[in-house]
């Protein structure tokens, strides 16, 4: 579990970085994938239970910390993700890349609408205007366009991580 | 309800994290500096790794325009060798008109100075054989060019056309074995023939032993035989000896034109005949000298 808890961590701190550097770097203020939303969906569908939950949870207050203008939203977002996720990968088959992506798209536009309700709840402002909404599209189209190849890294890393023994036991039959 | 709750944990959870996002939210505005503490720890926490990625993104980015940089520069530098290579070329063609430019300047001079009507021609050829001295000039019979006519290069006599043909002639030179010139040695008056030598001398011949004659004393033509202008130079004494025997000096003569480098030759159509009388201070030059010549 401890393993689990600091491949996520990483996996967020990556995501940050990502988001806060690489991107910004490529093309300052422009309109990228969401990780955390990837990286909810990945505990949705890899760990259904509170930890996962609450792994969800802890993206998004470090998302909102990264942003540093409000507190909850984000965080808000992730667990809506990650409960849509584990409600639709009850249903169907979502390991599937198209799947994914399908569900990657959904998840992102969930997230933001979330973000906006949330902020519009507190705040007088009007956050949807057609610029906000063609934004919410794009970046749940590069969520939905990414979101297969990151989760299909995590699940690279992270099975190693969770399941050592198994490695190991890999390794040894590769040795031998 | 405590199985209720074990089985619908995930979603219990789920509320509950959701109602402290809003929690959290409330909080943050009413609390501007909980976002604002957060994001410091996080920035903190993630400015090394943004430093680095500065950095090294930086470098890239550095390395990315020194390259385009180099490349700009490359490109310049082929430009400018181009042009350079351009401007050598025009410079080269520039001084050759400069050359070309002074000799004519000084064929014009020698027409004016002399009086002498003449033909400007180009050297095109030479003799390829060892046994003649000869060069082929690119003016002929079109332009009143006839066989015994004077070539000079401007200071000093070049030799005589002997083959005339429409646009060429062939100029014996007065190196050739078969040149011989009436010449007097300027300085002392004496008389004298240069004779070609075939080399790139020329022999001073039948001067008598009681006439001086000295190294660079100039040899100029004497007017007589009617093919070249009096006082025009010939060359230089280099050489003289005096033997034991006999009447005459051994004088070795050196031709004021370097023969091997003619460019532009001015062949004098005009007839000398005026010109030379004109030029009165003739010699008495004795007659058995020129038989003998």
């Amino acid at each position: 579990m401890f393993r689990v808890i600091v491949t996520f961590m990483l996996a967020c701190l990556a995501g940050l970085i990502v988001q806060a550097t690489l991107v910004h770097s490529i093309s300052p203020y422009a309109i990228a994938p969401d990780f955390i939303v990837i990286l909810a969906l990945y505990l949705g569908l890899k760990v259904q239970n509170p930890a996962g939950v609450l792994g969800a949870f802890l993206l998004g207050v470090a998302g909102d910390f990264a942003s540093a203008q409000f507190v909850g939203p984000t965080a808000a977002g992730a667990v809506v993700v990650y409960g849509l996720t584990v409600i639709v990968s009850s249903k169907i088959y979502a390991e599937h890349p198209f799947t994914m992506a399908m569900l990657a798209l959904f998840c992102s536009l969930a997230d933001s609408f979330t973000y906006v309700l949330m902020v519009g709840f507190y705040v007088d402002v009007n956050l949807l205007t057609a610029a906000v909404f063609r934004g919410i599209g794009i970046e749940a189209a590069l969520t939905a366009l990414v979101a297969p190849f990151v989760i299909k890294l995590l699940e690279l890393s992270v099975s190693e991580s969770i399941n050592p023994a198994k490695y190991n036991n890999d390794s040894l039959r590769r040795i031998r | 309800m405590a199985d209720f709750i074990r089985r619908h944990s995930l979603f219990l959870t789920a509320l509950g994290l959701i109602a402290a996002s809003f929690q959290l939210m409330s909080a943050s505005i009413d609390n501007t500096s909980l976002p604002r503490l957060g994001g410091t720890v996080l920035h903190t926490a993630l400015a090394p790794v943004q430093e680095v990625h500065h950095k090294s993104l930086s470098s890239v980015k550095d390395v990315w325009h020194q390259y385009l940089w180099l490349v700009g520069v490359q490109a310049e530098r082929d430009e400018l060798t181009r042009r350079l290579k351009l401007l050598e070329a025009q410079n080269s063609r520039l001084l050759e008109y400069e050359h070309e430019n002074n000799r004519l300047r000084k064929l014009l001079f020698f027409k004016r100075g002399t009086g002498f009507e003449g033909v400007t021609g180009t050297v095109i050829g030479s003799d390829p054989s060892h046994w003649e001295r000869t060069i082929t000039v690119d003016k002929g019979s079109e332009l009143s060019v006839k066989e015994e006519m004077p070539v000079v290069d401007g200071e000093a006599i070049v030799g005589q056309t002997t083959v005339v043909a429409s646009g060429s002639s062939k100029v014996l030179l007065i190196t050739d074995k078969s040149s011989a010139i009436d010449a007097i040695v300027q300085r002392s008056r004496a008389t004298g023939v240069v004779e070609g030598t075939g080399s790139d001398t020329l022999r001073l011949r039948y001067v008598l032993k009681e006439m001086s004659v000295q190294p660079g004393d100039r040899v100029i033509a004497s007017g007589l035989g009617g093919i070249y202008p009096k006082g025009t130079l010939i060359g230089v004494v280099v050489d003289v000896k005096t033997p034991n025997s006999g009447l005459f000096h051994e004088v070795l003569v050196k031709p004021s034109v370097d023969l091997r480098r003619l460019e532009n030759v001015l062949i004098i159509t005009s007839e000398l005949e005026s010109p030379a009388v004109e030029a009165k201070p003739q010699t008495a030059k004795p007659d058995k000298t020129k038989e003998a010549a």
